[in-house]
């Protein structure tokens, strides 16, 4: 065996798992954080406004809730629906993929109305999230359901082009005509040999979905149309912050902010992993 | 069918075809918004309407609505709304939804306009920074941020600059509005604020617009140039190491011509960004508008959604459809006016 | 190179325009005293109040400064030394006086000389007349149900007598007290008949479509001369109005939605009033010196509303267990900031001969009400949906504090906020649970102020609280003829304590005015209806 190729260098392999330990950190207040709390991150604490000090790591708010409580707090939420998002939106795209990009390049009904779809989503990535969005906000209610299923609508079509863009691309290698063959049935060489392959995709792009899930919810509690007070969400303790900041209270909106900013952050580094990866 | 279009419409077929689409999707974004409303759950009549409402008050807003008939007859006369432009009454203030829409919309457009020309300077001067100073501090921040700057949202850097250049440097002018406190908005004639002051020869409106502007623009430009500074940047390293540049190098061609040359071949990909960029930025604008006061569409929608005025979310959605389907059109356009092999029909590459 | 230059080009650039920009950003030294610069919330989304659309606040101030009515309560220096509306008395607007008749049940009103409207048009009593035609017979009008059972048929009811001579004449001298609240208020604008009906139509006879997009169709002390959507709207002095042209030439009334906002404009010396501020700002601003605050007791009714047709609240019990579950002084010193006071009942103690026999003050007694809910049947609690507007803020921080501390009293509270148009929906409907709402009684008349929440019909009860007694109670009352005298006040008393014990209605506090005045201005005055009255205003 070529010494040259025996061992990697030790750093190299280190330095690199190291981007996943910002969003593990993240997660794990997330899921600690009835614990880590120390108040009810949804009651009346304290008086009102109050800067950081020993018992107010973060200050109160201007209802007098405990901030360091309700970053926490808001952490679990907003995770929570990204990741709701990110499952539906990858669902929803793979199986929206393998159907247009299968039934494209065919004859007949099935075509046209896999072209159709393919160009109809195409439409639908162009109006800006937030609007989509805040629409399907105004007709439906917020909740985190809608919330997930608002996500997952903006996200699917750019998540199935790429999948259908991989489903082209793997319907001429050589194991799929093997299949067929071999006389699986169409179906089957669909889920076993195409999809596991045509996934790729959308896994590496998850954590990109994950990110603007994160921010839509934010952006949607910003403009004061997110979950309902008092729940605890970064965008609305940001918005509420926003008048304080605005007089020199910086403490309201600053630490919402942060956490926000690093955990996308530390997707963003999550992500840049599983690129290399591949 | 395509050898009868290219022999009636000849070379000039890439870009008629384009535009003759454009009332096909906006069709389906009709039909689509319709679907949308009929699936609130619930009776949007009673939904929407306060006070004491009798039997003929429910028939009349239901109509109003456009939920009497059948589901055909709905959507046959929805489409014909909106083909005719007519997007109803707002259910709040009764005026009529295009008539609210044309007092604001130009606000945000001139916005989203001003915005993408910051950015577009923006990103091709630090792009440019990038590629041919690498090794500048200045040029290393900006790569670090075309990396990551994704992460931090508009509304985040909207905050945080509010805080320190107006609340702790008193640098920028407080963020109430588009002009300085008792200044009275000039006389509209476009539409567009920055534009009727300088038709109206109004300097200390028009200056005091662009002092109210400078923070609002920074923050879309700092949130949104990531992206093209990332795309410009790398369609630049492609292009140097490219052979028609290093033959244009080589032949002795001046400097300015090398590098003319190389971002147009840089240009495709990132115009196509540009389109993306513009709806971004409309979304940006919607919060940013928001924050700073600056009147507009953002808050007009949002004050819509609190107040669950279904025509009024309605007609916002088609119209910023329309926005982005010109916006895209547009793109497409000059994308395929820059690439010929990108134009439909062109014999070479098939898209 | 190039590139480098350039933009340190724009860089200065950029800063030359800012520093340059900023002497014309100090403002004028000279500011006019005859234009003053107002910051509300938002614009009204109509101009005619009797068109439907809701009673927000931006509304009411629009239309009593745009219109007029025939009299109205007359302002007084009050205790804490604000100008204030004395409820109990009235003086003439657009009437220069009235007679009553012997039996007290015709009320002849004498027009001013000489008033014409903003169109031009002498003022009549067909104006009069046609006005309250118009309001009767326009659906989404409030007026019907507001005016029963003193007027219900204006066209038998009101009489033409001469071109500056009206009556009415209502079926019993007790309501005349309450008929006389019911015209200094909102509903009872007098509108310039001329005007509107040559803009009428078939479809709109009364020109009341026409009227909610069009303004200037009254008496009143400001005409509306530009209107920008979402922006601005400017307001000039009539100077034909009835009483006099006002001082301030020029209303320029601005909107902000953030109430930080409208506070930061006052701060900034943007603007010389600023509207529906909150509390915590109004303390604030009043440390800072930049406003001074009025101190006067308002109607500006913080209240909660339980449902009575409906589990958890359609027992009584459970009711008067929630009055000891919210936490009254904490709701005003945290949310109001000490800017609100208690009050037990509904009726104003200010009134004359004001009888508080009996009325005892609710606490916050968590023990007590767990106690109180074990007693009736619920030792594990009770849950309910609290609705509150989504747009009053200090509505949804109140919501808040309820629901942290009425928890130690057994009472889980989910918050709901919805639209006000939704609010007024589910409240017509009796579809909530509970919910929270800042309303004012805009006629203080005491059969009105117990009488309107309470009302037989479904859709005219706010807590879906039927009581045949309590009804023959006030209707009693509503019949002696000395609405203020002891027999009355004793009937009024009874009545109170009947709904204090019944708790359908817990009133919370009472909101201190919520607008901010610059230093230079001057002529804030209490009005029921909580709004400014601009004709009253001056500045320096």
């Amino acid at each position: 065996m070529n010494t040259l190729t025996a061992k990697k260098p030790a750093t190299s392999l280190n330095l690199k798992w190291l981007k996943l330990a910002p969003i593990t950190v993240i997660v794990l207040l997330a899921v600690l954080s009835p614990v880590l709390g120390t108040f009810d991150p949804e009651r009346v604490v304290a008086d009102p406004s109050l800067s950081p000090d020993g018992d107010h790591f973060f200050g109160t708010d201007p209802s007098g809730m405990d901030i360091y409580s309700r970053v926490l707090a808001a952490a679990g939420r907003n995770l929570l629906i990204a990741t709701g998002a990110v499952v539906l939106t990858s669902i929803v795209a793979l199986a929206v993929g393998l159907l247009t990009g299968m039934n494209e390049s065919r004859s007949g009904i099935r075509a046209y109305l896999a072209r159709g779809a393919s160009r109809v989503l195409d439409l639908f990535d162009a109006v800006p999230a937030i609007i989509v969005a805040m629409v399907f906000v105004a007709l439906y209610g917020v909740s985190p359901t809608t919330l997930v299923v608002s996500i997952a609508i903006i996200m699917v079509p750019a998540q199935a082009r790429l999948v259908r863009t991989e489903v082209l691309r793997i319907r001429g290698e050589g194991y799929v005509d093997a299949a067929r063959m071999s006389g699986e049935g169409e179906f089957t060489v669909l889920v076993r040999e195409v999809a596991p392959n045509a996934s790729w995709p959308i896994i590496e792009n998850a954590s990109y979905v994950f990110g603007v899930a994160v921010i839509l919810t934010a952006a949607l509690g910003f403009l004061g149309i997110g979950l309902p007070p008092p729940t605890p969400e970064w965008g609305s303790m940001i918005s509420r912050g926003a008048s304080d900041a605005a007089v020199g209270r910086w403490w309201s909106a600053l630490f919402p902010a942060l956490a926000l900013s690093l955990t996308v952050g530390s997707v963003a580094l999550a992500s840049s992993l599983i690129r290399t990866r591949r | 069918m395509n050898r009868l279009l290219n022999r009636t419409l000849g070379t000039q077929r890439w870009w008629v075809t384009r535009i003759l689409v454009l009332p096909l999707h906006l069709l389906v974004f009709a039909v689509v918004t319709f679907f949308l409303v009929r699936a609130i759950p619930g009776d949007p009549v009673l939904a929407v309407t306060d006070g004491d409402i009798t039997p003929e008050q429910y028939e009349a807003v239901k109509e109003s609505l456009g939920l009497n008939g059948s589901i055909p007859e709905q959507l046959a006369r929805h489409i014909g709304n909106v083909a005719t432009f007519d997007l109803g009454d707002a259910m709040v203030s009764g005026r009529p939804v295009l008539e609210e829409f044309g007092s604001r919309l130009p606000s945000t457009l001139e916005l989203v306009f001003l915005a993408l020309l910051s950015v577009g300077i923006f990103s091709l001067f630090a792009s440019a920074l990038i590629v041919f100073r690498p090794k500048n501090p200045v040029s290393r921040v900006l790569f670090v941020y075309a990396r990551t700057a994704g992460a931090v949202p508009e509304f985040v850097w909207g905050v945080a600059a509010i805080f320190l250049f107006y609340a702790t440097l008193h640098w920028a002018p407080a963020p109430l509005g588009r002009v300085a406190g008792r200044m009275r908005m000039p006389e509209t004639v476009t539409g567009f604020p920055l534009l009727d002051a300088l038709i109206e020869g109004n300097t200390r409106a028009a200056v005091s617009m662009i002092e109210h502007l400078v923070l609002p623009i920074a923050v879309l430009t700092i949130a949104q140039s990531a992206l093209l500074t990332k795309v410009l940047v790398s369609g630049l390293q492609e292009a140097t190491s490219a052979a028609p540049t290093r033959f244009r190098i080589a032949s002795g061609a001046p400097r300015s011509a090398v590098v003319t040359s190389m971002y147009r071949r840089a240009a495709p990909p990132a115009v196509t960004i540009v389109g993306q960029m513009t709806g971004n930025l409309v979304g940006g604008a919607v919060i940013i508008e928001a924050l700073f006061g600056l009147g507009g569409m953002g808050q007009y929608a949002v004050d819509a959604i609190n107040s669950k005025d279904i025509v009024a979310i309605q007609g916002f959605l088609i119209v910023i459809s329309v926005l982005t389907l010109l916006v895209f059109l547009l793109i497409d356009v000059a994308t395929m006016a820059l690439d010929c092999r990108r134009r439909p029909g062109a014999a070479g590459v098939a898209l | 190179m190039r590139a480098r230059r350039t933009l340190a080009t724009l860089a200065v650039a950029a800063l030359a325009l800012t520093a340059c920009g900023g002497s014309s950003e100090a403002g004028d030294d000279g500011l006019d005293p005859e234009s003053v610069v107002i910051v509300g919330a938002a614009q009204p989304a109509t101009f005619a109040y009797d068109a439907g659309g809701g009673g927000a606040y931006e509304i009411i101030e629009f239309v009593i400064n745009n219109g007029a009515t025939l009299i109205r309560y007359p302002y007084v220096e009050g205790s804490g030394g604000a100008m204030e509306q004395d409820s109990a008395d009235f003086e003439g607007v657009l009437a220069e006086s009235y007679d009553v008749s012997e039996d007290g049940r015709t009320f002849t009103f004498h027009l001013r000389e000489g008033v014409v409207s903003q169109q031009g048009n002498p003022l009549t009593a067909e104006d009069v007349r046609w006005s309250f035609e118009r309001k009767f017979n326009t659906e989404g009008s409030s007026t019907k149900a507001i005016m029963a059972p003193g007027l219900t048929d204006p066209a038998t009811q009101i009489q033409v007598i001469d071109d500056s001579t009206v009556s009415f004449t209502l079926p019993e001298a007790g309501y005349g007290q309450t008929f006389l609240g019911n015209l200094t208020v909102l509903i009872s604008q007098i509108y310039d008949s001329t005007y509107l009906l040559e803009n009428a139509t078939p479809e709109d006879p009364y020109a009341v479509e026409w009227s909610r997009s069009n303004a200037n169709f009254g008496f009143g002390a400001y005409e509306l001369t530009e209107f920008t959507p979402g922006e601005e709207m400017v307001m000039e002095a009539n100077p034909d109005y009835a009483l006099g042209e006002p001082a301030v030439k020029t209303i320029d009334y601005r909107v902000s939605q953030d109430p930080g906002t409208r506070a930061n404009l006052l701060r900034n010396g943007d603007v010389d009033i600023a509207e529906e501020l909150l509390p915590a700002d109004q303390v604030d601003l009043s440390d800072e010196g930049v406003i001074s605050l009025p101190d006067v007791k308002t109607n500006n009714l913080n209240t909660i509303q339980l449902v009575s047709n409906k589990a958890p609240f359609d027992n009584q019990a459970v009711r008067q267990a929630f009055t000891h579950a919210i936490p009254y002084q904490q709701i005003i010193d945290t949310v109001y900031r000490g800017r609100a006071e208690r009050q037990t009942g509904l009726l104003p103690t200010t009134q004359p001969g004001y009888d508080d026999t009996g009325l005892e003050e609710y606490t916050y007694d968590p023990a007590l009400a767990k106690q109180m809910l074990t007693d009736a049947g619920f030792p594990d609690g009770v849950t309910f949906t609290l609705t509150v507007s989504n747009a009053v803020p200090d509505l949804q921080e109140t919501a808040v504090q309820i629901q942290s501390f009425a928890a130690d009293a057994g009472f889980t509270v989910e918050i709901r906020e919805v639209p006000p148009a939704e609010v007024l929906t589910g409240r017509r409907d009796g579809t909530f649970e509970a919910y929270l709402l800042r309303q004012q009684l805009i006629n203080l008349a005491p059969f009105y102020v117990l009488d309107i929440w309470f009302k037989s019909a479904p859709t005219s009860n706010v807590s879906q609280f039927f009581s045949p007694e309590y009804r023959a109670l006030i209707e009693g009352g509503s019949l002696i003829p000395d609405q203020y005298g002891p027999e009355a006040n004793t009937v009024w008393n009874t009545a109170q304590q009947f709904l204090v014990d019944q708790a359908p209605v817990v009133p919370i506090a009472a909101v201190s005015p919520l607008s901010g005045f610059a230093e230079r201005m001057d002529g804030y005055a209490w009005r029921t209806d909580n709004v400014l009255d601009y004709s009253l205003l001056t500045a320096e």
